[in-house]
């Protein structure tokens, strides 16, 4: 009953702190976090195993549906290169800006690593409305932000398993203890498209024509699961298997008829991502901030910067105006998802301390809040700085 | 007694009636499953070039009867479908709540042609699938047209409508 009653009340604080934040503006994510803080602060439990299984499975799901319903291989090959520079330049300064701040603060390497990958991914759902509201989606950096967001996800994906592998590690790997893990990572890859391009199609034909209740969508709950699971045995994270699963079944025309997604999407955000925001939430330090506030003020300061810094360069390069480039720059700026899996399963693991998660979740709040308000006023400045010009 | 026998006598009389009728359900079934869709299937279908500029397939839209529409790549091959709600998704964007602003709906509000727009990769019924599959596909996922193929070529398309025609031929036998 106990479990029934946290997963109970979680929920519902979720879904009513998530409705406050969009009624005034904010991206739900920051309610869901908010659910989970509140739950600890006002019921401290002492047991949260099974609802810690819960929000595992939230992050399972939350990535598998960022496969299924976000990244389309036919989109990957249709982004142009052009989009690679500006990209690499953001995750490359970001994540350098994360590693260097550990080791300047004496974390292990590990530790440095995980919060280096922390620092590199973006969450560009958080600034779409922005650039409708200023007519910018279809500028020149609004759709360089579309581009990049492609890439993005599936470096922030890549370095995760990278990172994930090196986890029993404390120091800088051998080349081959490298060359050994992107090995493993490739013949996951590779098994799991054949499956993906051989196997599932079949047996999607097959389920399709079973009798038995919501077969069709089941399969592709167990697709996900399966794939979690099979990507463990490869010492790679179970989130790993369910993102690239998410993205081999949604060129099965079987996998996304709407009425299926609608399923999937419904598990998903309605039950299973919301538990594993307030998990995040629920273990947020706040003590721990009060007595290192330099350190977050630095998290969050790097970590917005490394993200505008890079953008700027890497758009720079490509020819964007200064300004377009810290549009940009800007645009880049949010985060609200692969980066919290990653500190999720650094804790999970051991690597990461209180002390970078809470600031790494503080981080993820303050950038979801401010972002939207710096792109506005920066797309503002440009147009009066036009505007006066002519 | 002798009354409610001779009643259950007419009853029963009555249902070999219906039975040999063709509205009897596991009859119809019967008859759908030996006809194939490729029988029924409409032939001459209104297509969209994967190249055709969003403003024509409005155009297309307001002047034909059709919620969706097949679309082909310069090689005939069948790439996707656009239906009334691509479009109308695509129209009104910007008024959608912003659960609706993923990265991938930003991606088709920028849309300028059926490629972008379209879904890729739809469901497509066999030419030998029967008339009780496509019509399972359609209750089950709630499809009002579904596309006929063969090695990625457009044979035709069969809709609810095609369906509901056909059983009301066999009624009017």
């Amino acid at each position: 009953m106990e479990v029934l009653f946290q997963i109970l009340v979680i929920l519902f604080l979720a879904k009513i702190l998530s409705e406050v934040c969009e009624r005034s503006g904010l991206p739900g994510i920051i309610g869901e976090i908010g659910a989970g803080f509140i739950f600890v602060l006002a019921l401290k439990p002492d047991d949260i195993e099974t609802f810690t299984f819960f929000a595992e499975l939230g992050a399972i799901f939350l990535l598998f549906t960022a496969g299924y319903k976000e990244v389309h291989i036919k989109d990957l090959k249709a982004a142009s290169t052009k989009a690679l520079i500006p990209t690499i330049s953001q995750i490359v300064v970001a994540f350098g800006f994360g590693f260097i701040l550990g080791k300047v603060f004496g974390f292990s390497f590990i530790e440095s690593l995980f919060m280096a990958v922390a620092f590199s991914p973006t969450s560009i759902s958080v600034v779409v409305k922005t650039l409708i509201d200023t007519d910018y989606l279809s500028s020149k950096p609004g759709s360089m932000m579309l581009t990049s967001a492609i890439f993005d996800d599936i470096i922030g994906i890549f370095l995760l398993s990278i990172v994930v592998s090196f986890a029993t590690l404390n120091q800088f790997p051998s080349g081959l203890h490298i060359l050994g893990i992107l090995g493993q990572i490739l013949v996951f890859i590779v098994i799991i498209a054949i499956m993906g391009w051989k196997l599932f199609p079949r047996l999607f034909e097959y389920v399709q024509k079973m009798h038995t209740k919501e077969s069709l969508f089941s399969f592709v709950i167990l697709i996900a699961l399966f794939s979690a699971y099979f990507s463990e045995q490869f010492g790679l994270h179970a989130v790993i298997g369910a993102f690239f699963a998410g993205i081999l079944i949604s060129d099965i025309p079987l996998a996304k008829i709407e009425s299926v997604q609608k399923k999937v999407s419904g598990i998903a955000y309605g039950f299973f991502t919301p538990l594993f925001f307030a998990f995040i939430g629920l273990s947020v330090d706040i003590e721990v901030l009060y007595s290192t506030g330099i350190f977050a003020i630095l998290v969050i300061v790097l970590a917005l910067s490394g993200k505008l810094i890079g953008g700027f360069i890497g758009t720079k390069l490509v020819g964007f105006s200064s300004m377009d480039s810290l549009i940009f720059g800007i645009g880049m700026m949010p985060r609200a998802g692969v980066e919290l899996v990653v500190i999720a399963i650094g804790k999970e693991l051991g690597i990461i301390s209180n002390e970078v998660f809470s600031a790494i979740v503080l981080m993820v709040v303050v950038s979801i809040v401010i972002t939207p308000i710096l792109l506005e006023i920066s797309i503002r400045y440009k147009e009066r700085a036009v505007a006066v010009s002519e | 007694m002798i009354e409610n026998k001779e009643e259950n006598l007419e009853k029963t009389e009555s249902e070999k009636d219906i039975e040999a009728k063709p509205r009897d359900r596991s009859k119809l079934s019967d008859i759908c499953a030996d006809i194939k869709v490729s029988q029924i299937m409409s032939k001459e279908t209104t297509v969209i070039r994967d190249t055709e500029p969003i403003e024509n397939i409005i155009e297309l839209m307001a002047k034909t009867p059709y919620h969706s529409y097949p679309v082909l790549n310069s090689d005939e091959e069948l790439v996707g479908v656009v239906d009334q709600d691509n479009l109308l998704e695509f129209l009104f964007f910007e008024r959608s709540h912003r659960k609706h602003h993923t990265h991938l709906m930003a991606i088709k509000a920028l849309s300028e042609e059926a490629s972008t727009l379209m879904v890729h990769q739809p469901v497509t019924l066999s030419p030998d699938a029967n008339l009780c599959d496509a019509a399972d596909i359609m209750i089950k996922y709630h499809i009002d047209r579904l596309c006929v193929s063969k090695d990625k070529k457009l044979l035709g398309v069969v809709s609810k409508s095609d369906l509901i025609k056909k059983i009301h031929g066999f009624w009017g036998k």
